[in-house]
């Protein structure tokens, strides 16, 4: 099948795509504004309890 | 029971009077229509394109679950990434680390149009590497969840059935449905499980084709279509991808 059917409009995959597109758009905007509002933490504030024993769970 | 590809399908609704006028639409063939980087995203526009404005696409509440759990896992892992973007000048260098890697190879697997959901284990590991870690007075996985995965997971399941036609077939104890000719059974599913080893989800959906009145399935899951095949049930026809046809086509010969 055509790669090019991706540029065509009037179908209803090609309408998801676009409505996808803007709401993932949408949601980094929000996530964006929320994270400005953030205070920038102390470099000793941005873990709660940090364990060096979890440490070879997180490899992936 | 008949077996045809995509490309043959417009000339096969043209010469065939369905009724009901619809199609069971399988779990693959949903998320391929949802998911840009779906191997079968081209098709799926092609299919949707000759069928949305003819006939329904018939599901049951097996490819709801199957299709919104496909999506729960494609957008945490593209969520994951997004979050990298915008949190990483705030997050532990061990967690950037993690999350960097995996924005990686993540966009390897999608730019390779390969399957780029979220396995369990990964979920697990990140879990883990973001609970303990506090962004203001919420926790890094909490943020990733309520403002990345949630806006884009909620919706998914309207926007599909809203643009493709969908229509879920429910079935009840007390209901009788016009588009069931028999009423499912969970010994027919678990038989459907034995003969063919698939997934009991998948058996459901192959049990509901069966049960229904609906004569075409669309399916871009090759074991779906070979279960849904060897069940041969008269009257029944199921398309799929040319590839996969092929393979079907030197199964069967």
């Amino acid at each position: 099948m055509s790669k090019n059917t991706k540029n065509q409009s009037a179908n209803p995959v090609q309408e998801l795509r676009e409505i996808y597109k803007k709401r993932r758009e949408d949601t980094l905007k929000k996530a964006r504004e929320k994270a400005k509002k953030l205070p920038q933490p102390k470099k000793d504030e941005r873990v709660a309890k940090p364990s060096r024993s979890n440490r070879q769970d997180l490899e992936m | 029971m008949s077996l045809g590809e995509f490309s043959e399908l417009e000339k096969f609704i043209n010469k065939t009077s369905l009724e009901p006028k619809g199609f069971f639409a399988d779990t693959s063939i949903l998320f391929a229509a949802t998911y840009p980087s779906d191997l079968y995203n081209e098709d799926a526009e092609d299919v949707f394109k000759i069928l949305k404005s003819k006939l329904s696409a018939y599901t049951n509440v097996n490819v709801k679950y199957e299709f919104l759990e496909s999506h729960r896992r494609v957008l945490l892992a593209d969520s994951l990434c997004d979050f990298y973007d915008i949190y990483s000048d705030r997050l532990p260098a061990m967690v950037n680390e993690k999350l960097k890697s995996h924005k990686t190879t993540h966009k390897k697997k999608v730019d390779a149009d390969r399957p780029s959901k979220l396995e369990v284990e990964q979920q697990k590991n990140f879990i883990k590497l973001l609970r303990p870690t506090l962004l203001g007075e919420r926790d890094a996985w909490d943020v990733l969840c309520k403002d990345f995965l949630l806006p884009q997971l909620e919706p998914v399941w309207d926007d599909a059935c809203k643009k493709l036609g969908i229509v879920e077939i429910k079935v009840r104890e007390t209901d009788e449905s016009p588009l069931l000719k028999a009423k499912p059974d969970w010994a027919d599913v678990v038989q459907i499980m034995g003969r063919y080893g698939i997934a009991s989800a998948d058996a459901m959906i192959v049990n509901m084709f069966n049960c229904s009145k609906i004569n075409l399935l669309i399916t871009a899951d090759l074991e779906m279509a070979r279960s849904v095949i060897r069940e041969n049930c008269a009257d029944k026809c199921v398309f799929v991808p040319e590839s996969i046809f092929e393979q079907l086509q030197a199964e069967n010969n």
